[in-house]
């Protein structure tokens, strides 16, 4: 359980507005993972795999969508979300990968010093 | 007089490197992070007796640093979110190498996201915290980080789709100008 040391705090986030960020952000997923659907609906989904003559372990998935265009922009999503992922731990480890600056080795040899001290 | 072990202080060292990466992404350049990390080095040091040793230390350092640097924001009134999106909206328009994704476009974009958004997608997709931990760390619900995650995923992914459209289509790149012209990103 991580102590909670320094201000007490957290940011002020006015509740109206992160409730409807919520609900835009839920849009926008839902769009990029084709839910929300421009044509057709889910009683299609057999009739569109069986024209198309593929059985992909994806297409099993209930959560792949039916029409090509939300296909696309879902394939498209999981690309990019790998993508971002790598990129953001890349640039963490960027830093997290140098050695320890002199400035913070000499602090705590000084604060150990400190405390030996009479 | 402090009574910690010396594996706890080894351990403390061991986490700096951590904590510079963390640093660096809130506040965005490394000066203004080593300041930081340093007085959360003090403010740790100073509160060592009462880390429960076995529990995540690299949490509660976190937890001591982000609530730092916030304490610290509020105090010099800085404009602390760019809540309307504003900055967010003029990236898209100067990639660097157009139709190529890039490191330096990424960074941009992260850096311009609402800080808490970064900080949630950084506590989580970068640093490896789980959900819950990572609401511990920023004091607020689980559901509040996810929803902050998504929100900063779907910010970047927004970006990345226009700056690339060779490579992600320009089916994306329309859908996220439009999206963002219809209201949907703020």
């Amino acid at each position: 359980m991580a102590a909670d040391i320094g201000s007490a705090s957290h940011i002020g986030e006015g509740e109206a507005q992160a409730e409807q960020d919520e609900r835009s952000a839920l849009r926008q997923d839902q769009l990029h993972q084709g839910h929300v659907s421009r044509s057709k609906s889910r009683r299609h989904l057999s009739v569109v795999y069986s024209a198309a003559g593929s059985q992909t372990p994806l297409s099993m998935d209930r959560s792949f969508p039916a029409s090509r265009l939300a296909q696309k922009r879902f394939m498209l999503d999981r690309t990019v979300q790998g993508q971002i992922g790598r990129m953001l731990r890349e640039i963490f480890a960027d830093v997290a990968e140098e050695p320890v600056p002199e400035r913070f080795l000499k602090l705590l040899k000084a604060l150990e010093a400190k405390e030996e001290q009479p | 007089m402090n009574s910690a072990s010396a594996s706890l202080k080894d351990a403390l060292l061991g986490l700096i490197p951590n904590l510079r990466a963390f640093a660096v992404s809130l506040c965005g350049d490394i000066e203004r992070a080593d300041d930081l990390v340093q007085e959360t080095l003090l403010k740790a040091w100073n509160h060592l007796d009462s880390f429960e040793e076995g529990t995540n230390l690299r949490a509660w350092l976190f937890t001591i640093l982000r609530n730092t640097y916030f304490s610290e924001c509020r105090r010099r009134r800085r404009e602390v979110e760019d809540r309307d999106g504003s900055k967010a909206a003029d990236l898209s328009v100067h990639p660097e190498q157009p139709g190529h994704l890039d490191m330096q476009d990424f960074r941009r974009a992260l850096d311009v996201l609402p800080l808490d958004q970064r900080e949630a997608l950084v506590l989580v997709g970068a640093a490896g915290f789980s959900y819950e931990e990572a609401a511990k760390i920023s004091g607020c619900a689980v559901g509040t980080i996810k929803s902050r995650v998504n929100r900063a995923r779907s910010k970047l992914t927004d970006v990345l789709s226009v700056n690339a459209p060779h490579e992600y289509g320009p089916d994306a790149a329309t859908e996220a100008i439009v999206a963002r012209t219809v209201g949907g990103a703020r």
